[in-house]
């Protein structure tokens, strides 16, 4: 592949939520909680405040728009049916008007999906930066008092410059399988859209534990056999921080030492398109990752669906 | 592994002090909700070496009675 990325920002509502408030009000165990989840706080937008705000502030460092030849904007929040959010947020921010933009509808596999992408558009001669931009409010689907999810969903939004560079090597790893389709859905939306009848979101979680189980370790196996790299090779491990459960499992299926797996679903909860890249972005801030170190990113969840990669920071 | 395993190991993963025999399920152990089914799901993959997690059906056995026999049934118990 054929680029690299050069900058990363990340934005979170204000409101923060105390996983032992929310156990208190609804008598469900703290601690019990706390096992399966690890989550102790999530971040919540307000009733009027959307995943397109969200990701207008995480772009705010922004500044050299005129540089950007594309926008893919990952969301399962858009604004609107139609048109394509990435098309509004081109225009607030000011962006170029002969650039390509548009909207990829994924959710915790989003961001590696977004990369690939973004990547793929390097290849092409006019482009040379790539804006990628990630951003979800689940929240505002959660019914309340539903523990599956309200224990889990927290609002993040991310942006990513990727910028062309022909000597880096990248390689991904997709999976797709519809069958999990109604696991993880907002039943009631878009076409399905039924009046008096809130779209919550359904998350079957036994469901979506087991495939991830059964799946992402094989995946994972697949994508170092693929590439030739040894689990010593890689610096760090970033999965879709889905929960506690999840990462320590994949942790022991995969007998993956533990200080190579980042992990910060603890004090940010699963931010569903935005954790892999805030996950990036503290290995960056806390200096745990140099030019020139191999990471294996993998997303999965919802559609369900599946991307690794293994990247060239 | 022998049923009493699975016994102790449902007891163990609920934290409950209620009484675990064949017929306890969610609907009568009180822990058994949604969070305790993902960690007896969790433990019995650890017991039987990753062995469940080849078996999708283990995700809904939501008792002692059909998680025994979907192992037995896969030959992961005696």
């Amino acid at each position: 592949m054929s680029g690299e990325i050069t900058d990363i920002k990340f934005y979170l509502p204000k409101k923060r939520i105390n996983t032992k408030n929310i156990c208190k009000k609804y008598k469900w165990p703290y601690e019990k909680t706390l096992l399966a989840t690890g989550i102790k706080y999530r971040y919540e937008t307000k009733k009027n405040e959307t995943a397109l705000q969200l990701a207008l502030s995480a772009c705010k460092f922004l500044k050299s728009k005129n540089q950007i030849d594309a926008l893919i904007y990952v969301t399962q929040s858009p604004e609107y049916l139609l048109p394509t959010t990435a098309c509004i947020i081109q225009n607030k921010l000011n962006l170029r008007k002969d650039i390509i933009a548009f909207d990829i509808n994924q959710g915790c596999s989003g961001f590696v999906q977004g990369l690939f992408t973004g990547y793929s558009f390097l290849k092409q001669k006019e482009i040379k930066n790539v804006l990628l931009i990630c951003s979800d409010t689940y929240t505002k689907y959660i019914k309340k008092g539903d523990r599956s999810c309200e224990t889990i969903f927290s609002d993040a939004a991310s942006a990513i410059v990727l910028k062309k560079n022909l000597n880096k090597k990248n390689i991904f790893k997709f999976g797709t399988d519809g069958s999990g389709s109604k696991n993880l859905i907002v039943a009631n939306s878009a076409t399905n859209y039924k009046p008096n009848v809130k779209p919550n979101i359904f998350m079957d979680g036994k469901n979506v534990f087991m495939f991830t189980m059964t799946n992402i370790p094989n995946f994972v196996t697949d994508l170092l056999l693929k590439s030739k790299t040894s689990i010593n090779e890689i610096k760090y491990f970033v999965f879709h921080q889905a929960s506690k459960m999840v990462i320590d499992n994949l942790i022991r299926k995969m007998n993956l030492p533990k200080k190579k797996v980042y992990c910060n679903y603890e004090k940010i909860g699963n931010t569903v398109s935005s954790t892999i890249p805030i996950a990036l972005f503290d290995l960056l801030k806390n200096k745990k990752i140099k030019k020139g170190d191999k990471l294996l990113l993998c997303g999965f969840g919802v559609g369900y669906s599946m991307a690794a990669a293994i990247i060239e920071y | 592994m022998i049923e009493k395993d699975i016994l102790q190991l449902v007891k163990k993963s609920l934290k409950t002090r209620q009484k675990i025999d064949i017929n306890s399920s969610s609907n009568n152990v009180e822990e058994w909700d949604s969070v305790g089914q993902l960690i007896i799901l969790s433990n019995l993959d650890i017991k039987l070496k990753g062995a469940t997690s080849n078996i999708s059906s283990i995700a809904t056995a939501n008792s002692v009675r059909k998680i025994i026999s979907i192992l037995k049934k896969n030959k992961l118990l005696k």
